[in-house]
């Protein structure tokens, strides 16, 4: 994308004879940046609205409706006149493929800024496009660290990644073990096989020894199965004093309600970044006996800090659910996105990538210091906080000072 | 190590009962009108989301409503048989299997429509829990879907051994032309077929309902097992289908005791793939011509 | 959006001038077509090019030979994770990669045919355990660190002709159209070659044709490893366009659907059905996501009804009604 590599292709494919030399594409879209009030400001999302993350991806969009309307109802953009935030939708199945058409067609009809993917393969694809259309792309949630290793200017993310997500994680869990006094010296390990459940296990892997835990075993089950009751066995007949877990919602019910059946006898539960544990509809749907002091080192929101309660109340009334993890942080990302159109006070993408890039955010509902990116687009204060299941409530109890209540540990 | 095994051993049946009701019906299907099924898995799904809503909606027990979520399944079967399959049977046979995944394609996305994306999981309290049998846990609600699906194969073998429209769907099956001659109506027994493999779909999916979660996909879970197992067993053939879908569930739970990773996925499609290239008839199959 | 390669309508009708100026007004619009796209509408050609060639690839084996494979993701799998591995972890250039890939795919296109027709799995055997080894492969990169694992293959961005890698997406675009292009010519030599004419009487009745002295099972490998080596070249397209690539992106059932539904909705064994079929349902796909996509699964619904009434109402795909139609009309 630099300057050099462009000439270097344009003589290139000279050589390759005329077709290529065509490529030099009116860039209808550069937009009517110039216009100076517009009168809406367009910002687009890229979930899975369709297919078998559906769920998740229409919990996100719903939460990006409300952080855009959170600002339309205080004002609109300030710096543009009042300009109205418009979210247009993308969705991508799940696919990066259709990802990146998404993309393509959002940007054609005007966003100053993008939100995805859900999925770091829908990441991976959709920051590219964004990047070579020098738009600024918000991770909503996607963990792989790699997202943000490929030298992108434009990508940015609020989100704690994997690396963080399983060192806090195994911070929480010696914590836990020094603050109850109960030694916590073994763990089993169980995740789902696509990125998500590989990436925060190998992560596991390399922090759980330097923190003298020992592994007793590693399992990886197919993300879409009928079946994990021989897995759980395997994890009972480790007997470790704490057993973890990374998965997606819908296996992620099931692996707890066959942990609980095979009668895992484990000082406790926990899950990391799980979909399910620290999900609102958790214990709904795995049960009180299943679910109840289940903890989960996961991404989440801030509780001491009264703005969340009006967040969480709104998105409640307005959707009749919840607010999940994912929402949690398709809101926050929202709102670091609207906080730069509004510091740029224009709708040019490169003056709302530099906006971004000096995000200093303290007003949030993040537990965590202020919003600020690191060279890479990482946020620098990210980090998850240890959950646990009480009265069907996922609460938080760590790190203290988020913390709601004291744990219960060992669990049983 | 050996309780391992021995639980892997018993978790695997029990599932693997499942995938051979699954495949009882593919099997049918396939026998007597050579068709690929793609949207038996999206029938599964539908007859989950039957129990679930006649017991979240009416209070029905799931085994109780399992009689109406056969007849609904049943007439849907036949109707997409008699209004988009039966046009089409004379066209090349990948036609009706592209048929049949634009069904699927249609059925899953109106339930995701229809009744949202949400993970659905059924709670009944004295489901709840596991029987043991010496140190194995025998979990309840896997224990009737056990039974369940063996009933089921059980009576549609016997409907089909010895009753006067068995012996003409059976006949239907050998020799279409045939039996086309000696009076059989054979437009008829083809949409009866689907009915009964879209019936035993649709009940598979109301057995495993108190036990998984449901969902528009969920389907996925079972369609690409189910055509392992059928292949496995001998296209066509019963007895097959109910060996096959036992092996295929006892190899990957066997898989996932002692394989790393996620290789027990591998078992499935590695046994899948042995048994048809030394066994290319299946296990249990007749001589087949294309 | 009828943008077939213009050599093939040339060859392949029987008025030649009118064609073969109609044919020169396509091709001016098929190469200028960046020119005025916007960038979606560029992407949406590319994909639909790429979709053609893909479907294309299966054709040579499913159309031609009329052997039904439902597992062309090994092929497609074996070209992508060849290239990106090859450049991600040893630098080597796709230009190589490709190459490799493409004799990896014919060796596994040559095997599961081998393996297939020596026990005569015919039909809906043979589509389920191609099926089945695509899986194998999907499953085995999963678990198998050293390719990636599940984590997949990132390439590794730097553009230039020699890392087959530009800027531009219009290179992407006429780099589609020439593959495109070249294995239309090629399914049009092979329709008048020897061997496919062999693979037409083997994709009638394969018993008639071995009693005619074809060698069926030379002809049937002839045409997997042909067809595999095509589709691993689109494989690797996908991995120089998105710069990544997974398990299931390369090895999932969508890909081997993807190969196929063109074929039906356009009609199988012809060198216009496959093209037809992508330049119809691809931009279909696209708008009606873009359009209904919103709404959960209404775009999914849309277009799987769409595919059943296709299916229904044109048993032979649009050419083969077409060609109906042409026939009705001058007896």
């Amino acid at each position: 994308m630099s300057r050099l590599t462009r000439r270097e292709f344009v003589k290139r494919s000279a050589v390759l004879g005329g077709a290529a030399a065509l490529t030099s594409v009116p860039q209808w879209a550069i937009r009517a940046a110039e216009a100076a009030t517009p009168a809406e400001v367009k910002i687009g999302h890229l979930h899975p609205l369709s297919g078998g993350l559906a769920l998740e991806g229409g919990e996100m969009r719903d939460a990006i409706l409300l952080a855009a309307d959170d600002v339309n109802r205080a004002g609109g953009i300030r710096s543009l006149g009042g300009a109205r935030v418009t979210v247009v939708h993308g969705n991508t199945e799940g696919s990066p493929d259709k990802g990146a058409a998404e993309a393509e067609r959002l940007i054609g009809e005007g966003v100053v800024g993008l939100l995805g993917a859900y999925q770091s393969a829908v990441a991976f694809v959709t920051t590219q496009v964004a990047e070579r259309r020098r738009i600024p792309y918000v991770i909503t949630v996607a963990v792989a660290d790699e997202i943000l290793e490929r030298g992108f200017t434009y990508t940015f993310r609020v989100q704690p990644n994997s690396t963080a997500m399983a060192q806090y994680a195994i911070e929480y869990l010696t914590t836990l073990g020094k603050m109850t006094r109960t030694p916590v010296n073994t763990i089993t390990i169980m995740h789902e096989s696509s990125i998500f459940g590989v990436s925060i296990g190998d992560r596991l892997v390399r922090f759980a020894g330097p923190a003298g835990l020992r592994i007793l075993e590693r399992i990886v089950y197919p993300t879409v199965t009928a079946d994990v009751t021989t897995e759980c066995t395997k994890v009972r007949a480790a007997n470790p004093d704490v057993a973890i877990f990374t998965g997606y919602f819908r296996d992620g019910v099931l692996v707890a309600r066959t942990i609980r059946e095979v009668g895992l006898r484990a000082k406790g539960i926990m899950g990391v970044a799980n979909g399910a544990f620290s999900h609102p509809r958790f214990s709904a749907e795995a049960g009180p006996l299943a679910s109840e002091n289940v903890m989960d080192a996961n991404y989440y929101y801030n509780p001491v800090n009264p703005r969340t309660r009006g967040v969480f109340r709104a998105y409640r009334e307005r959707f009749n659910r919840d607010m999940s993890t994912h929402a949690v942080y398709a809101y926050a990302a929202t709102r670091v996105l609207l906080d730069a159109i509004e510091r740029a006070g224009a709708v040019d993408p490169t003056k709302i990538r530099a906006a971004l890039a000096a995000t200093n955010m303290r007003d949030h509902i993040l537990p965590q210091a202020e919003i600020k990116f690191d060279s890479k687009g990482e946020n620098v204060n990210a980090r998850p906080v240890l959950l646990q299941v009480r009265g069907g409530i996922p609460r938080v109890i760590l790190p203290e000072r988020y913390g709601e209540m004291t744990a219960v540990f060992p669990a049983t | 190590m050996l309780l391992l095994l021995g639980q892997a051993a018993v978790t695997g049946l029990l599932t693997g009962a499942v995938y051979a009701l699954v495949a009882v019906g593919l099997t049918l299907i396939f026998g007597v009108m050579r068709v690929v099924n793609f949207a038996h898995g999206a029938l599964l799904m539908l007859g989950m989301y039957a129990a679930y809503w006649f017991h979240v909606l009416l209070g029905v027990n799931p085994y109780l409503s399992l009689p109406v979520t056969f007849i609904l399944l049943f007439a849907l079967g036949a109707v997409i048989q008699r209004g988009l399959l039966q046009p089409i049977l004379a066209a090349p046979q990948h036609n009706q299997l592209l048929l049949t995944l634009g069904v699927m394609l249609i059925i899953e996305n109106l339930a995701l429509f229809l009744w949202s994306p949400d993970f659905r999981t059924l709670r009944i309290g004295w489901l709840e829990g596991a029987i043991p049998l010496g140190a194995l846990l025998l979990n309840k609600p896997r224990l009737i879907a056990f039974a369940g699906a063996l009933v089921l194969t059980a009576a549609l073998y016997l409907f089909l051994t010895f009753t006067e429209l068995g012996r003409a769907i059976r006949a239907t099956a050998q020799d279409r032309t045939g039996a086309s001659l000696v009076g059989v109506n054979v437009t008829r027994i083809n949409t009866l077929t689907f009915g009964l493999g879209a019936a035993c779909a649709g009940v598979a999916g109301a057995l495993i309902t108190p036990y998984l979660y449901t969902a528009p996909q969920v389907g996925h879970v079972f369609l690409l097992y189910g055509f392992v197992v059928v292949v496995l067993g001998g296209l066509g053939s019963f007895t097959g289908a109910l060996a096959g879908g036992l092996l295929i569930g006892i190899g990957e739970s066997l898989g996932a005791a002692l394989l790393p990773g996620s290789l027990k996925e591998l078992v499935v499609y590695l046994i899948f793939i042995l048994v048809l290239l030394f066994r290319p008839t299946g296990l249990f199959g007749v001589p087949h011509r294309g | 959006m009828g943008e077939a390669p213009a050599p093939v309508r040339a060859l392949s009708a029987a008025p030649k001038i009118p064609l073969a100026l109609g044919g020169l007004v396509l091709a001016a619009l098929v190469l200028g077509a960046p020119l005025v796209a916007t960038p979606y509408l560029l992407r949406i050609l590319i994909m639909t090019f790429y979709g053609a060639y893909l479907a294309q690839s299966w054709n040579l084996v499913g159309g031609y030979a009329g052997q039904f494979s439902f597992g062309h993701a090994t092929f497609f799998g074996l070209g992508a994770y060849a290239t990106a591995l090859l450049f991600a972890k040893g630098g080597i250039t796709p230009w190589l990669g490709m190459l490799v890939g493409a004799i990896l795919a014919t060796g596994a296109g040559v095997f599961i045919g081998f393996l297939s027709f020596r026990y005569g799995l015919r039909g809906p055997y043979f589509a389920l355990v191609t099926l089945a080894f695509a899986e194998v492969c999907r499953i085995a990169v999963t678990n198998w660190r050293a390719l990636g694992g599940a984590m997949g293959v990132l390439i590794p961005l730097r553009q230039s002709l020699g890392t087959l890698q530009f800027s531009e997406p219009a290179a992407y675009y006429y780099i589609i159209v020439a593959m495109t292009a070249g294995i239309s010519m090629l399914a049009l030599v092979l329709e008048r070659s020897r061997l496919g004419i062999s693979m037409e009487a083997v994709r009638e009745d394969v018993d008639a044709a071995e009693a005619l002295g074809v060698d069926t099972t030379r002809t049937r490998l002839a045409a997997m490893g042909l067809s595999a080596f095509c589709t691993a070249l689109a494989g690797t397209f996908y991995v120089q366009f998105f710069s990544y690539v997974d398990p299931h992106l390369a090895f999932g059932i969508d890909v081997s659907i993807a190969a196929i539904l063109p074929n039906i909705i356009g009609g199988t064994g012809t060198v216009l059905g496959p093209l037809a079929g992508s330049a119809i349902l691809v931009p279909l796909g696209e708008w009606m996501r873009a359009y209904l996509g919103g709404y959960r699964g209404v775009h999914l619904m849309v277009y799987g009804a769409i595919l059943v009434v296709a299916i229904v109402f044109l048993p032979r795909g649009l050419v083969g009604a077409v060609r109906r139609w042409w026939g009705a009309k001058r007896p």
